[in-house]
């Protein structure tokens, strides 16, 4: 659709209903996903679809009510399904009002080649990396996907958000005996995937780790390449970055902004305007993203914000609202750990003896205050000795309090990876780490 | 329907071998209480048309509004599938039914007034803060229904309406550096139940609140679970999670024949495996059930029109067979036992878990503590992680129990185990009579990501010699 055709429907909401504030989102999506297994396409598909939800509040009742028809008749049924709602709801104490306008920046997120990628090219670029695979015998799977996301809020306070991006991603599990590898990466512009890298990547990781032998769990130093980090970030991220969980006392920054709780050397902040990773310009209230400092140098600064646990606190919402299914509150979306000035080789030579982690796997709150988690290594897990990969690990479990192991940072990597986690849209971009101590509790068979 | 009809006859003529198409009508109402803010309370109403088309022993899926356009751009993706092809997909056979089928209820959950429900689980979040020391209360009901229509190009014509809805209680309690967590009847969501309203009045929130709060305040001076090798009893919705994990996942035969090794990996349970592998000792039972009253995975047919039945997973511990689709169970040379099943029409379907149910045993509870010397009682799931196989895992459980020469005595906080998992079954020496069928409405599987409704019957089992008290 159009701008002006999305912001017909939403001004048709706003127009529709009766209560003392009404907020209309609309979120479309149109793309295409090819997935591959066993070294061919075994699911492939695409999808067009467009939802419109709808938030009135009458005083301090509210209601919402979500529909994917956009009829006018559609659109006047969910406006009086969330109207019904409110009158029939329980006064929010908490709520103060809707967030007000806030200047929107533009960012660039959408690339007319990603948008007009075809089913054809998506299966080529996939054919072309089974082909390099199977050269080396090696079985591939993965996923690769581009398409069309378009997302645009209005309320009845004067917010009016638009923003049209792309979307695409490639990621590729090489197998062979012995051996798995990953790579991914994910862009607004599938120009900068690189597909035939990532299956290089992929597949020199899989020969790397056909041979394992096994390691006592125990207390190591580790190098985790960039997707673990991510990972790592990402679970940190869910546990002590947003508001809710923070004037609950549940986050690890429940009264300790402004303390020193990781190594100088790290720093981590959101900003949806940042070209890399998945810019979004606004939040799914039309609040203007902005740039949220997490950590500077070790030390707490802040949490994200949406309108509700930011009125609570007499604040400005910082853009970090999201929709999703568990009621986790505000959540970084575009979130970053500053780099360093080595590279991945320069930390593996730097360290005398350690464990090199490609990813992790599963990774689970085991604490959340204490942000103890716990997971699994997987696709490639390796012994350095004296600065140099000696051999394959099989993969461990690992139990760790998250800010522990940052707080012995010994390396950074200058190189950002990316890892989208497509269930709740949050991107996550951090180097590779050379931690002192890192926990392993226990051993599988592989 | 004509319009259905009408694509399924755009894609044959196309060249089509196969074709299917879903309408699929999704109704959700979520209500979320976080202390005495009712902060979310939602009607979601989404649909539209999904369609699967074999085209050259190739899968294409195209869902949006209109089935006339999917139907061309399914057999385009396709025929786009088809040039990264190795072997052609060949489906097993079924016969094409024609049926209606829907959730038998007393009270549809839909038409109990709104006001109702948000009363009960604000009084009930209200109950949970009372206990001083108790920071944060939640409280939540969903409701869904899915009706959907399948027809497929070999004469399937099947409509069916399942509802289910369930509903929880929870208190966070807050002292200096520690937090605890209590949760009724379960974690993550609560129990759900595929009837009506009744099983939400059954489930009595209200009169659990006081106790729940009063249990996670408990717990911030309970003792840490000891760590070391010792006996293990599990209560049965921890046991549901387990059985999910260890059991469910990996006898999906999808994720056995590498379909999801990019996302969440396979599984140890190679076809070779089936009938001579030990998985557990002989008190280990589990079957996949797909017809089982009130199941969150009870239907009548799945997504590809293959009626519900009952296939025996682990018998008597052995390893005796997988959850299938056609194309899965055609390359074992079986008929579909009906595992696929899509979140909605935007979604292909998938091998999805049924009711995947530990079956009972002759154990009273009281039994299962009887002859332990050293353990430990774990209740209600709080964190779960499993390899890429599902081989080693570790769950933490909200609460456990110490248990002394046969008797509970001191309540224990962030209980944790794990094993490997053959070797944990193995060592499964009693399972008590106590089955309850529980609903665990968010299973994640798939890339895009599905999160799909499933059932576990089990009952409190006791395990012997296990690994407690990690991180």
């Amino acid at each position: 659709m159009s701008k002006e055709d999305v912001f017909s429907i939403l001004e048709k909401v706003l127009k529709a209903t009766e209560a003392d504030q009404c907020e209309a989102y609309l979120s479309g999506i149109s793309w295409g996903l090819t997935r591959f297994a066993n070294s061919y396409i075994h699911q492939n598909v695409a999808e067009d679809n467009e939802r419109l939800t709808v938030r009135v509040v009458f005083g301090k009742k509210i209601g919402k009510a979500r529909t994917n028809q956009l009829d006018p008749e559609s659109i006047a049924e969910v406006v009086q399904r969330a109207e019904k709602i409110a009158r029939a709801q329980k006064e929010t104490p908490d709520f103060v009002t809707l967030p007000e306008p806030t200047p929107v920046s533009q960012v660039k997120g959408f690339y007319k080649e990603t948008a007009e990628v075809s089913p054809e090219e998506r299966a080529l670029t996939v054919k072309a990396s089974i082909d390099v695979a199977d050269e080396k015998g090696i079985t591939v799977s993965g996923a690769y996907y581009t398409g069309v996301e378009e997302l645009a809020a209005m309320n009845s306070l004067g917010i009016e958000a638009y923003f049209k991006g792309t979307v695409s991603s490639f990621k590729i599990n090489t197998s062979i005996e012995g051996g798995t590898g990953l790579a991914q990466d994910f862009s607004r512009n599938h120009k900068n995937l690189n597909p035939e890298v990532l299956t290089e990547k992929a597949c020199k990781k899989a020969l790397a780790s056909r041979k394992t032998e096994k390691i006592p769990p125990g207390v190591y130093p580790v190098i985790l390449e960039e997707t673990a980090v991510c990972d790592m970030l990402g679970n940190l991220a869910a546990m002590t970055f947003g508001a809710q969980s923070y004037q609950e006392g549940r986050s690890a920054f429940s009264g300790h902004l402004g303390e020193k709780m990781v190594d100088e050397s790290i720093s981590v902040w959101d900003n949806g305007l940042e070209e890399y990773g998945f810019p979004v310009p606004f939040d799914t209230e039309g609040v203007a993203k902005q740039k949220v400092d997490i950590f500077s140098e070790g030390v707490a600064q802040d949490v994200v914000y949406d309108s509700f646990y930011a009125h609570k606190e007499g604040k400005k919402s910082t853009g970090h609202s999201v929709d999703v299914p568990i009621p986790i509150g505000p959540l970084p979306t575009n979130l970053f750990m500053g780099k360093g000035t080595s590279n991945l080789d320069d930390l593996i030579s730097g360290c005398e003896k350690g464990i090199l982690v490609t990813r992790f796997h599963y990774t689970n709150p085991m604490h959340r205050l204490k942000t103890v988690i716990t997971g699994m290594t997987r696709d490639g897990t390796f012994l350095v000795e004296n600065g140099e990969v000696v051999k394959g690990l099989k993969n461990l479990r690992f139990t760790q309090n998250i800010l522990e192991a940052l707080s012995a940072t010994e390396g950074i990597s200058n190189e950002w990876g990316t890892m989208r986690m497509e269930f709740v849209k949050v991107t996550i971009c951090a180097p590779a780490l050379h931690l002192g101590k890192f926990t392993f509790t226990g051993e599988t068979l592989f | 329907m004509k319009d259905m009809e009408k694509s399924l006859e755009i894609a044959s003529k196309s060249g089509a071998e196969y074709c299917d198409i879903r309408f699929v009508i999704n109704r959700e109402e979520e209500i979320q209480v976080r202390g005495l803010n009712p902060e979310k309370v939602t009607s979601k109403m989404d649909q539209g048309y999904g369609m699967r088309v074999l085209y050259d022993g190739a899968w294409g899926f195209a869902a949006g509004q209109t089935p006339e356009k999917i139907a061309v751009k399914a057999v385009k993706v396709a025929k786009a599938s088809a040039l990264a092809q190795k072997e052609k997909i060949v489906l097993a056979d079924v016969e094409p039914y024609t049926d209606f089928w829907e959730t038998p209820m007393k009270k549809d959950p839909f038409s109990v007034p709104i006001e109702e429900k948000i009363s009960l689980l604000l009084d009930c979040s209200k109950a949970l803060l009372e206990p001083e020391g108790v920071r944060v209360s939640r409280t939540s009901m969903k409701t869904q229904s899915q009706e959907k229509w399948f027809f497929s190009s070999e004469g399937a014509r099947i409509r069916q309406k399942i509802v289910y809805c369930g509903a929880m209680v929870s208190a966070v309690a807050l002292d200096g550096g520690d937090m605890q967590r209590r949760s009724y009847p379960t974690s993550f969501g609560g129990d759900h139940s595929q009837e009506g309203y009744e099983f939400i009045e059954s489930l009595n929130l209200f009169d659990h609140c006081q106790k729940t709060g009063e249990e996670a305040v408990a717990l911030l001076k309970a003792p840490n679970c000891p760590s070391g090798n010792m006996d293990v009893v599990l209560e049965s919705s921890q046991l549901a999670l387990q059985v999910h994990e260890s059991c469910g996942h990996p006898t999906e035969l999808d994720r056995v024949l590498g379909y999801e090794a990019s996302y969440a990996g396979t599984s140890f349970l190679t076809p070779e495996k089936v009938g001579n592998f030990r998985y557990g000792s002989p008190h280990v039972t589990i079957v996949a059930d797909s017809t089982c009253s009130k199941g969150l995975g009870t239907f009548g047919y799945d997504d590809e029109g293959v009626r519900a039945c009952k296939t025996v997973l682990v018998d008597e511990g052995v390893f005796s067979g997988y959850l299938t689709s056609r194309e899965t169970a055609y390359t074992m040379g079986e008929p579909s036992n009906g595992a696929m099943r899509a979140m909605g029409f935007n979604f292909i379907p998938l091998i999805r878990m049924t009711n995947i149910n530990l079956m009972q045993g002759d154990f009273t509870f009281e039994e299962l503590l009887e002859d332990v010397k050293e353990g430990v009682y774990m209740e209600t799931n709080r964190s779960w992680s499993i390899d890429d196989k599902r081989i080693n895992f570790q769950f933490g459980c909200e609460s456990g129990v110490l248990i002394e020469r046969g008797e509970l005595t001191t309540v224990v906080k962030n209980p944790s185990y794990t094993a490997l998992t053959p070797e944990f079954w193995g060592a499964c020496d009693a399972v008590s009579k106590d089955w309850r069928l529980w609903g665990l409405p968010n299973c994640g599987k798939g890339e895009p990501p599905q999160s799909m409704f499933v059932g576990h019957g089990t009952a409190p089992a006791r395990f012997r010699d296990i690994q407690v008290g990690v991180g």
